[in-house]
């Protein structure tokens, strides 16, 4: 008997080592951030590649840069490519979970200015913007940031993502700062003080989410009479929900691009490389992507795929930009630990 | 350990033998994860082992003003070993002062030039690339870190800053210890509810005929057998402004704006009563059909009207099985966090979704750890607590 359940053990420990050799030889595996987005990527990146070369690819979910940090520091790395919003690629850059890019390979002049970093290949641009629902405003919806600090002008909960990047920018912009001045002043103490001040006065009113599903299921219930969202999110929803959500662009917007980064001591750094090649070549794909996540490409070529609905609904067309603002890259690298701290105590009062 | 050494004495070695399986594994893949990650919260060994030459050479110094030259030129070399281990140093740092991030890019980006500097330069160097270099505090911070164990966590952890000028106590800003207290009365609510709610579900439970025992049982173990996110999200449904909830009351005229409901203190407890209920009525309804119908009757039949047989006879008997399902209700409550995150506002949250926040957000480990050991620690008191003093005197009244 014992010996029967030893014997067991050791084949199934023998099989699980067969299993973790084999690991090595695994497909490219691409991370994203799930819903429609991945859902995209699927559509206009993964599959097309897969045809294209005949090299499967893997998914997963979520590439938080904690768990990338355990990935790299165990040397069991089981993602090759990940999503990563440009401040977070810049993190994992200097701490080296990411490879270096190969730029040689690719041509940078024929993308939008700074969308790529050193470990980054910058390929969608996501504006954080005001949203409301149409049909509860038909007219006269909240139209600046100024309205959303404002509750007896708009009575009832206002929905910010848990963290302070993003939140502070609209709260200086609430506060009547100028879009283009937002990180010059919160580069001072007192801009920071002022931020927490301004959104100190709408506290109660303040209900934060964590994901893209919770700000469109509360702004849906009404539960939001308006929130700090993702464009994409907004729009993709109107169609495949039958939405009336609005997007009030000129109140100020932030715009942030995400990035390709492969992970180091990934066993497919070649071929992660090939699919960002790839994806560099074949601009329809870009636009692809776009085409269904409304959020912008970044190849100046992509832009004669688009549908003209689409086109006006980007955060990057050259008309909109006058109201909105890079995310501060330098800015959050440097003080996203210190201000996410001071965020919690704020809204855990 | 006492009953522990006993059993061993009497049963010998066989006993020790069938229980070995089961301590091992406990002890391997329970107890020494567990002891990892809370040492984290003591450990300074992620920020030495990014610096191991300045490490031992700042153990040597006294704290006095500006380490000697020698320090300078250990931290260029450790610099230059890693662009990695710097990144990580600076992120350490950072989290324990803001700002602390450029002071070590500087200074990494300018010790590049200095490897074969001097000591002398490689000083002069790093003040160059920051003033803050030349600052004593500065190197009091990284001397403080570096040491065998640090503090610096668990401190932080009930909300006391260690600066240059020693301790100080946040006061205004204080964040952790509120929040422990919040936890401690969210739990002890939830508790003392799911008791009032359910003593008198495990009574007519207990007391009911089988057949009808039977379907109040499968009544009360539906839900618990749904998963606890499926659970969370209908109380969404139902307790939202445009809820079935609200409307209902809504068209009764009983209110004529919608109630919050949902994301506030008032949701998080009734959703938390909801999912923990099952596990006090359990226990209790076992408590219940141990009483012998007979010990109800010979206090009627004392004279007893039915109210003072009930709390003079009966309730102080069930006494141990509110304390089990209550003391259950009220560990469980304490690690809550999906609950207060799903249907709580900011200022619902409890310790757990902070000790989370900071291990998969922040990747602040030594904090999250530093957290865990505090709840842990507490928790530890509270068991003790009970075995030493509550547990006596339910002997006692029964």
């Amino acid at each position: 008997m014992m010996r029967k359940t030893l014997l067991a053990a050791t084949a199934a420990a023998a099989a699980l080592m067969a299993g973790n050799g084999s690991a090595a030889a695994r497909d490219l595996t691409v991370v994203a951030w799930g819903g429609v987005g991945q859902e995209a990527q699927r559509a206009a990146f993964f599959e097309p590649y897969s045809k294209a070369t005949g090299k499967a690819v893997l998914e997963d979910q979520n590439p938080v840069l904690a768990k990338i940090r355990s990935m790299v520091e165990s040397g069991n790395v089981t993602w090759d490519l990940v999503d990563q919003e440009s401040a977070e690629a810049v993190i994992g850059c200097e701490e080296g979970l990411f490879e270096k890019i190969d730029w040689s390979q690719i041509d940078r002049s024929k993308y939008a200015d700074n969308v790529h970093s050193d470990c980054g290949y910058g390929f969608y641009t996501a504006g954080n913007i005001l949203a409301y629902d149409g049909d509860r405003f038909p007219d006269n919806g909240p139209s600046s940031w100024a309205d959303f600090f404002d509750t007896a002008k708009f009575p009832g909960k206002r929905g910010l993502w848990s963290t302070p990047k993003g939140a502070l920018e609209v709260a200086l912009m609430g506060d009547g700062v100028p879009v283009s001045d937002v990180y010059k002043v919160l580069r001072t103490p007192e801009g920071v003080d002022r931020a927490f001040a301004k959104l100190d006065t709408i506290k109660d009113e303040i209900l934060l989410w964590n994901s893209g599903a919770e700000f469109l299921s509360r702004l849906a219930a009404g539960e939001y009479v308006m929130t700090y969202a993702w464009n994409g999110r907004i729009a993709t929803v109107n169609a495949s929900d039958k939405r009336n959500f609005k997007i009030a662009w000129q109140a100020g917007y932030t715009y942030v691009t995400d990035q390709l980064a492969i992970v180091k001591g990934s066993p497919n750094t070649a071929q992660a490389m090939e699919y960002i090649k790839f994806i560099d070549e074949h601009p329809e794909l870009q636009a692809e992507y776009t085409n269904r996540t409304y959020y912008s490409s970044t190849s100046k070529a992509s832009l004669d795929y688009l549908t003209p609905e689409v086109k006006e609904n980007l955060p990057l067309i050259p008309e909109r930009l006058k109201y909105g603002i890079a995310v501060d890259d330098e800015f959050w690298v440097e003080n996203l630990d210190s201000l996410t701290e001071r965020f919690n105590a704020w809204a855990a009062k | 350990m006492a009953v522990f050494a006993r059993m061993l004495m009497s049963k010998g070695l066989a006993s020790i033998l069938l229980v070995a399986p089961l301590a091992l594994f406990l002890a391997v893949f329970y107890f020494y994860p567990i002891a990892a990650f809370l040492f984290r919260g003591v450990s300074t060994e992620e920020i030495t082992a990014t610096i191991p030459a300045t490490t031992v050479l700042l153990r040597e110094w006294d704290g006095e003003g500006l380490p000697p030259d020698s320090v300078f030129a250990a931290l260029v070399s450790d610099l230059n070993a890693s662009a990695q281990s710097a990144a990580i140093l600076g992120r350490r740092l950072n989290s324990l002062e803001a700002g602390m991030r450029s002071v070590v890019r500087k200074a990494t980006a300018a010790s590049r030039d200095l490897v074969a500097a001097s000591p002398e330069r490689a000083r002069e160097g790093l003040i160059n690339a920051d003033p803050k270099w030349g600052e004593p505090p500065t190197w009091q911070l990284i001397h403080r870190e570096t040491g065998t164990l640090t503090a610096t966590f668990l401190l932080a952890a009930i909300d006391i800053q260690r600066g240059a000028d020693g301790m100080e106590q946040r006061g205004e800003d204080a964040l952790f210890v509120p929040i422990f207290l919040r936890t401690l009365v969210i739990a002890v609510s939830v508790t003392l509810i799911c008791i009032c709610l359910g003593y008198p579900v495990a009574w007519v439970i207990a007391n009911a005929s089988p057949r009808a025992s039977g379907w109040l049982m499968l009544l009360l173990l539906v839900p618990f057998w749904l998963s606890i996110l499926a659970r969370t999200a209908a109380w969404v449904i139902v307790l939202q402004g445009t809820g079935p909830l609200n409307s209902l009351l809504m068209w009764l005229g009983v209110v004529d704006a919608p109630l919050q409901l949902i994301f506030n203190r008032f949701g998080v407890i009734l959703v938390m009563v909801h999912v923990l209920l099952p596990f006090l009525v359990l226990p209790l309804i076992n408590a219940i059909r141990a009483i012998p119908k007979s010990y109800f009757q010979a206090a009627s039949n004392l004279g007893a009207p039915p109210a003072s047989a009930f709390i003079r006879v009966v309730f102080p008997l069930t006494l141990s099985g509110v304390w089990a399902g209550g003391f259950i209700v009220f560990i469980l409550s304490i690690g809550y966090y999906i609950t207060p995150a799903l249907v709580g506002g900011p200022s619902d949250q409890m310790v757990s979704t902070f000790i989370a926040f900071y291990t998969n957000q922040s990747v602040n480990w030594s904090l999250a750890s530093a957290l865990s050991a505090w709840l842990l620690g507490g928790m530890l008191i509270l068991v003790a607590l009970s075995q030493r003093v509550v547990s006596p005197m339910i002997k006692k009244v029964t």
